[in-house]
C-alpha cells in the first residue's frame, strides 16, 4: 500500500478518537496513535484554527531547554498544535517562554531524523543509507558485547548533552559496567554548584530564593529573564515582587541583558570582579555591625572574629578600583541589603562564576546571605532542593521516586591495585595514589573523574566535558565505542574543532553512534544515527527544586506517537541491553514504558491516571521549606547517634563510616545542613587540600579556604588594545539546538559583535563594520607566549550599555548542519531526509524556499560559528569552563 | 474529581469594546507572546500579527521592550474567544504583562501610542515612555526586516 493510504487511514482513526473525546469531558489522557506511522503533513497554515472543543489537552513537561516547565499540549488530529503553561505547576505558576513551542517545530520538522541511518561513505562524508532497527541494533550490540566479553567494559563511553531521563541512561552504563557516562556540566554550571554544595551540602546544589516575599535582590551576573537554568520559575515571582511589592533589584553585569534592563539599578562591571564587590559589601556589613551575629554563631563553622579579620582589608575602595563600581554605591547597596534582611537575597550565575576566579566569586556572594542571616528565611536565600530521588530524602516525609528493581551495581572504583588503575598514565597513578582513601573510592579514571579536577567529582560526578576529547587524544583513556546522546560538542564546546578532529579519527574513536532528533554537527560524524523520540513523544520522570518552596514532581508523557520509526531512548537502550545480554537484560525487563514509569512513581500518593491527568503532584498542605535546618530530627532517626559535646554535631555510624545527621542546639536535635560539620561551611579546607594534592599553588585564589578574590590571570593590566570576549544566550534560544526551530530562529538568527559605542569610536569602528577578533590562549594553558586559539569575523553592532572593555557575541549561531532553517539555506537538503524528507507528506511551506533572513534573499544570514575560536579553559580544581575570560584583540576589516 | 483548569468548559468570551492593556513594567521581552501567536494561528515566516520590539534606552543604553499589535491581521484571538479562552499572547505571557479588557475599564494612566500605524490604536500602555515611540518605524513596526531598532541584531 502507498503511504498516502496509510495517512488517510490514520486521519480517520484520529478523527474517531477525537469524536469519542468530544462526546464526554475532555480527558487529560487519551489514545496515542500506534508507533511507526508515516509522518503527517506539517503545513500548519492549512490546518485551520485549533478546535478546542475536540482537541485533547495533555499535561507534560517541556524540554525546550533544561528548565523543564509543566506544560499542557493541545492535540488535534494526531498533531500537537500548541503548548501552553500548566497552571498546576507550582514552579512556573502557569507561565511559558518563547522557546517551548519550538518543540512542535522539532517534532514536525520535515528534516528530522526518523529512520536509523548508517553511513555509506567515509566518516563525516555526509553519505547515509537507511538501516532497519534490527540491522542497526544487532550491529551496535555486537560491537558493545565484544568490549564486555574482552573484560574492558570501560572502553564504552556514553556522552550526553541533554539527558534528563533521571537515571535511565545511568542504568544502562551501570549495567554495562562502564563509569563513562559523561555529561556537559562543566560547560554549564559546575562553578556555581560547587560553592553551594561546599556551603550547604550536596543536596542543596541549587538554591530557591523566596522571590515572592523578597524586598531586595542583589544579582551578580545571572540572567533569569532570558537564559534558562530555572529562569522561567523565577520571572513572575521577581516581577511581582518588584511591581507589586516594591522590591529593589540591582544587577551587576557586563552587558545590558534583559535582567539588567528590568532591574532598578544596573552596574556595568568589569568581568571577573563580582567576587571583589561581594567581599567589599561583606566588609561594609560587618564594619557597620549590620550582620546577624546570632545566626552566624548558631549555624556557621567559623568563629565570627575570623571572618571579620578576613574581610577587614576588602574595602569598598579596593573593590571599586578593580570593578569600576563606585565605592559609594557598594556602601549604599550593602547597607540597603542588610537593612532589608531577612527579606533580601543574592542571585548569581554564569556572569560571576564562569571565570578563573568564579568558584570563589560565588562563595563570596553566598557569604552575603550568611552574614545578614537571610538563609532559609521568608523573602531570603532559601534552599528547597528536595528532589525526591534519593533514599535520604525519605527522611523529609516525602515519597521517593526510584527506578524499579533490580538496580545494577555499576562499576567499581579504579583504586590502586585494580586492572583499570594499572592502565592509567604514570603521572596520574602517582597523583591518585596520594589521594585520601575516601577520594579513591570515588575515582573512575580520567574521563569520568579527572584527577587534576577533584572538585568536579567529589560532591557528585559532574565531569569536565571539555577535556574529554583532548584526553582521548592524549591517550588517557582508550575508547572502543562512543555514543553521543543529544550532544552538540562538535558545534558548541570550546575548541569544537578538537571534538571534530577526535571524532573523525577512527584510531581514537573506532565506533561512533549518535542518538538524536535532528541531524547536527555531532551526528554528522557518527557511524550510526539512531532517531530518538522528541519530548512530545516520550516518557520521563521529573522533579527539581521549587521556588514555591514545596517539593513536587511532574511527569513527561507522550502526546503523540514518535514520527516515522523514531523510538524513545529508553526503548533503544532496552533493546540494546537485551541484545548485548550477559545479565544486562535483567535490568530492562519491561515491555511498555508506561508500566515502567507507573512503577517508578509507585510511592507518589496519587492515582496514576490522575497524575497523568494533572501532570503534577505536590502537597499543598505541606508547610513551606523555610528554615529546614531548624526542623527537629524524629527520635527514631536518632537511635545510636552520638553528639560531639564541643560542636553539637550529631553523628551516626553506618556501613563503617561516620556521617553527620544534624546538630544539637538548645538541647534539641536539629537537621542543620547536610555538610560534614552539619553547619554552613564558610570555611572549607577541601579547597587547599585539593590544591595541595593536584599541584596547584596554595597562593592561588582557588586554593583558599575562606571566600576570596584574586584576579583572572590575564586580566591584570589588560592593555588598551586588548578586550574581554564574553558570550550569552538569547531568550528564544537554548544553545545551538534551537536554531533549527523556525519561529525561534526567525526572531534571532545572527550574531554580531556587540561593542561599546565609546570604545568603537576610539578604535575608529562604526556600526556595521566588519571586524576580526583574535582570541588568545589563557597564559596558564598556553605552551608558548602569545599563543592564539582562533579568530572570529563578524559585523559590529554598537551598544551604549556594554562595558567598555567587553565585546560580546552569542554562541548559538553559524551552523553548517542542523537543517536548512539553522543554516538559513534551503539549497542543501539535510542528509537526514533520506527516505523521509522526499515524502510529499512531510510538507511545510516554510521550508520550500530559503528563509527570509538567508543571504540568498538579501538577509543577514545565520550568523557565524564562534566556538572553535574559544579556548578550552577549565577553572582549577572544579573544571567549569571559564567562558568569560577570553582576551582578544580587534582588527577592523575592509 | 478535582477540577483541572484546561478541562473547564467556558462560555464564549464577550468583550464589547476590547482594548489590549500592556503593562510595560512587567514585560521582560521574552517573545512568549509572539511565538504563541504564530503557532496558534499558523502565521508563516516573515509575518507577525503581534511582536515584541527590543530597543535601546537613550539614557543608559539598557533595553526596553514594547509589544506591538497589527491592526489588520490581529483580531485579539477571536477563534479562541469562542471557547472562552483569552488571546494566545495573553495566555502565554509569563509575567501577566498583557490583558485583553473592556476599553472603558482601562486604568486612566494607560495610554495608546500617539503615532498611528505603529501598533493598533486600542492598545493601551502602562508606563510607556515617549522616546519609545520615536524609535518605531511607523507602519513597519510589525515587519520582520524593519531594522531601525535593535531587534534582529543583524547589520543595518
Amino acid at each position: 500500500m502507498s503511504g498516502e493510504w496509510t495517512r488517510r487511514e490514520l486521519l480517520k482513526t484520529a478523527a474517531k478518537t477525537a469524536a469519542v473525546a468530544s462526546s464526554g469531558p475532555l480527558l487529560g489522557c487519551g489514545t496515542v496513535p500506534p508507533a511507526g506511522v508515516e509522518p503527517l503533513a506539517t503545513d500548519a497554515a492549512a490546518l485551520g484554527p485549533i478546535d478546542y472543543a475536540r482537541a485533547r489537552a495533555v499535561p507534560t513537561v517541556c524540554f525546550g531547554c533544561t528548565t523543564h516547565c509543566g506544560v499542557v499540549g493541545w492535540v488535534q488530529d494526531g498533531r500537537v498544535r500548541k503548548l501552553e503553561g500548566n497552571p498546576l505547576d507550582p514552579n512556573t505558576q502557569g507561565g511559558i517562554c518563547g522557546k517551548a513551542n519550538g518543540l512542535i517545530s522539532a517534532t514536525d520538522s520535515p528534516e528530522r531524523i526518523v529512520y536509523p541511518l548508517r553511513r555509506s561513505g567515509p566518516r563525516g562524508s555526509g553519505q547515509w543509507e537507511r538501516a532497519s532497527w534490527d540491522e542497526a541494533l544487532d550491529d551496535i550490540a555486537a560491537r558493545l558485547r565484544a568490549l564486555r566479553e574482552a573484560g574492558t567494559p570501560e572502553q564504552f563511553v556514553f556522552h550526553y548533552g541533554r539527558d534528563k531521563t533521571k537515571g535511565f541512561t545511568k542504568r544502562f552504563t551501570d549495567a554495562f559496567g562502564t563509569p563513562h557516562r559523561l555529561n556537559r556540566r562543566s560547560i554549564c554550571s559546575s562553578n556555581r554548584r560547587v560553592p553551594l554544595m561546599s556551603f550547604y551540602g550536596r543536596e542543596f546544589e541549587w538554591e530557591s530564593q523566596d522571590f515572592e516575599r523578597t524586598r531586595m535582590i542583589l544579582n551578580f551576573g545571572a540572567n533569569p529573564m532570558e537564559a534558562h537554568q530555572g529562569g522561567l520559575f523565577t520571572v513572575k515571582r521577581i516581577m511581582d515582587a518588584r511591581v507589586d511589592g516594591g522590591a529593589h533589584m540591582v544587577s551587576f553585569e557586563v552587558r545590558p541583558s534583559a535582567t539588567a534592563s528590568v532591574s532598578d539599578e544596573y552596574f556595568a562591571i568589569r568581568p571577573g570582579t563580582d567576587g571583589a564587590v561581594a567581599l567589599a559589601m561583606g566588609h561594609v556589613i560587618v564594619r557597620d555591625g549590620l550582620h546577624d551575629r546570632a545566626f552566624w554563631e548558631r549555624w556557621v563553622n567559623v568563629p565570627f572574629d575570623e571572618i571579620e579579620a578576613h574581610l577587614a582589608s576588602h574595602t569598598p575602595e579596593w573593590a571599586a578600583g578593580l570593578s569600576g563600581v563606585p565605592a559609594a554605591d557598594i556602601e549604599r547597596l550593602a547597607r540597603r541589603f542588610a537593612e532589608a534582611a531577612p527579606a533580601c537575597t543574592t542571585l548569581s550565575n554564569r556572569g560571576s562564576a564562569k571565570h578563573y576566579n568564579g568558584v570563589q566569586a560565588d562563595r563570596a556572594i553566598r557569604l552575603l546571605d550568611v552574614l545578614v542571616g537571610n538563609v532559609g528565611r521568608p523573602g531570603g536565600f532559601c534552599l528547597s532542593s528536595l528532589r525526591m530521588w534519593k533514599e535520604r530524602y525519605g527522611q523529609w516525609g516525602l515519597p521517593r521516586i526510584v527506578q524499579p528493581d533490580p538496580a545494577p551495581a555499576g562499576p567499581r572504583p579504579w583504586k590502586p591495585g585494580t586492572r583499570e588503575f594499572a592502565l592509567l598514565p604514570e603521572d596520574v597513578q602517582q597523583r591518585v595514589a596520594a589521594f585520601p582513601e575516601a577520594w579513591q573510592d570515588q575515582y573512575f579514571g580520567e574521563l569520568a573523574t579527572p584527577s587534576e579536577y577533584p572538585l568536579s567529582w567529589l560532591f557528585y560526578k559532574m565531569r569536565v566535558g571539555q577535556l574529554v576529547y583532548p584526553y582521548i587524544r592524549e591517550g588517557r583513556q582508550k575508547v572502543g565505542a562512543y555514543f553521543s546522546f543529544t550532544l552538540g560538542a562538535s558545534f558548541g564546546y570550546p575548541e569544537a574543532n578538537v571534538a571534530r578532529e577526535v571524532l573523525l579519527d577512527e584510531s581514537l574513536i573506532p565506533f561512533h553512534v549518535a542518538i538524536d532528533i535532528s541531524y547536527g554537527e555531532q551526528a554528522a560524524l557518527a557511524d550510526y544515527i539512531l532517531p530518538d523520540a522528541t519530548a512530545l513523544e516520550r516518557w520521563d520522570a521529573h522533579s527539581t527544586n521549587n521556588y514555591g518552596l514545596r517539593p513536587y514532581t511532574a511527569i513527561r508523557q507522550p502526546l503523540v506517537a514518535p514520527r516515522g520509526e523514531a523510538r524513545p531512548v529508553q526503548i533503544i537502550l532496552r533493546d540494546l541491553a537485551r541484545r548485548i545480554g550477559g545479565g544486562m537484560e535483567r535490568h530492562f525487563d519491561f515491555e511498555d514504558l508506561e508500566d515502567y514509569y507507573r512503577e517508578w512513581y509507585r510511592e507518589v500518593p496519587m492515582e496514576w491516571e490522575e497524575l497523568k491527568r494533572r501532570g503534577i503532584w505536590t502537597d499543598p498542605a505541606r508547610p513551606l521549606d523555610h528554615e529546614l535546618y531548624e526542623r527537629e530530627i524524629p527520635a527514631e532517626e536518632l537511635a545510636g547517634a552520638e553528639v560531639d559535646p564541643e560542636t553539637g554535631r550529631i553523628e551516626v555510624v553506618s556501613k563503617g563510616r561516620r556521617r553527620t545527621i544534624g546538630v544539637e542546639r538548645d538541647g534539641k536535635a536539629l537537621r542543620g545542613f547536610p555538610t560534614p560539620s552539619g553547619l554552613i561551611q564558610v570555611r572549607d579546607e577541601l579547597f587547599p587540600q585539593a590544591a595541595a594534592l593536584t599541584g596547584l599553588s596554595l597562593d592561588d585564589v582557588n586554593a583558599q579556604p575562606l571566600p576570596s578574590w584574586g584576579p583572572v590571570p590575564d586580566h591584570e593590566g589588560l592593555p588598551d588594545d586588548r578586550f574581554v570576549l564574553t558570550t550569552f544566550k538569547w531568550n528564544v534560544h537554548t544553545q545551538g539546538r534551537s536554531m533549527s526551530w523556525k519561529h525561534q530562529a526567525e526572531i534571532v538568527h545572527t550574531n554580531p559583535v556587540f561593542m561599546n559605542a565609546g570604545t568603537a569610536a576610539r578604535l575608529g569602528i562604526r556600526d556595521g563594520d566588519e571586524v576580526e577578533l583574535t582570541v588568545e590562549r589563557p597564559s596558564h594553558m598556553a605552551e608558548k607566549e602569545g599563543e592564539t586559539v582562533g579568530t572570529f569575523t563578524q559585523r559590529v553592532r554598537l551598544l551604549e550599555g556594554l562595558h567598555e572593555k567587553v565585546v560580546c557575541v552569542s554562541h548559538h549561531m553559524g551552523h553548517w548542519e542542523q537543517g536548512s532553517v539553522a543554516r538559513a539555506d534551503a539549497a542543501r537538503p539535510s542528509p537526514a531526509r533520506v527516505g523521509f524528507g522526499s515524502d510529499p507528506a512531510s510538507k511545510d511551506p516554510d521550508f520550500d524556499e530559503p528563509v527570509w533572513w538567508s543571504e540568498a534573499r538579501g538577509g543577514p544570514g545565520n550568523g557565524r560559528a564562534l566556538n572553535d575560536a574559544l579556548p578550552i579553559n577549565p577553572t582549577p580544581l572544579v573544571g567549569g569552563q571559564s567562558w568569560f575570560d577570553n582576551v582578544v584583540s580587534i582588527r577592523k576589516l575592509g | 474529581m478535582e477540577d483541572v483548569p484546561w478541562e473547564r468548559r467556558r462560555a464564549p468570551r464577550q468583550i464589547q469594546d476590547p482594548a489590549m492593556l500592556v503593562d510595560l513594567r512587567r514585560c521582560i521581552g521574552c517573545h512568549a507572546c509572539s511565538v504563541a501567536c504564530k503557532v496558534e494561528h499558523g502565521v508563516p515566516l516573515g509575518e507577525f500579527r503581534m511582536r515584541v520590539r527590543w530597543m535601546e534606552r537613550p539614557d543608559d543604553g539598557r533595553m526596553a521592550f514594547l509589544p506591538v499589535f497589527d491592526g489588520e491581521s490581529c483580531d485579539y484571538g477571536r477563534d479562541r474567544a469562542r471557547f472562552g479562552l483569552e488571546p494566545a499572547c495573553v495566555n502565554a505571557c509569563p509575567t501577566r504583562a498583557l490583558d485583553l479588557i473592556e476599553a472603558k475599564g482601562a486604568p486612566a494612566e494607560a495610554k495608546p501610542l500617539e503615532r498611528p500605524g505603529s501598533t493598533r490604536a486600542d492598545v493601551l500602555y502602562l508606563a510607556h515612555e515617549p522616546w519609545q515611540e520615536t524609535k518605531l518605524n511607523a507602519g513597519a513596526a510589525l515587519h520582520p526586516e524593519d531594522e531601525d531598532i535593535l531587534y534582529e541584531q543583524g547589520p543595518r
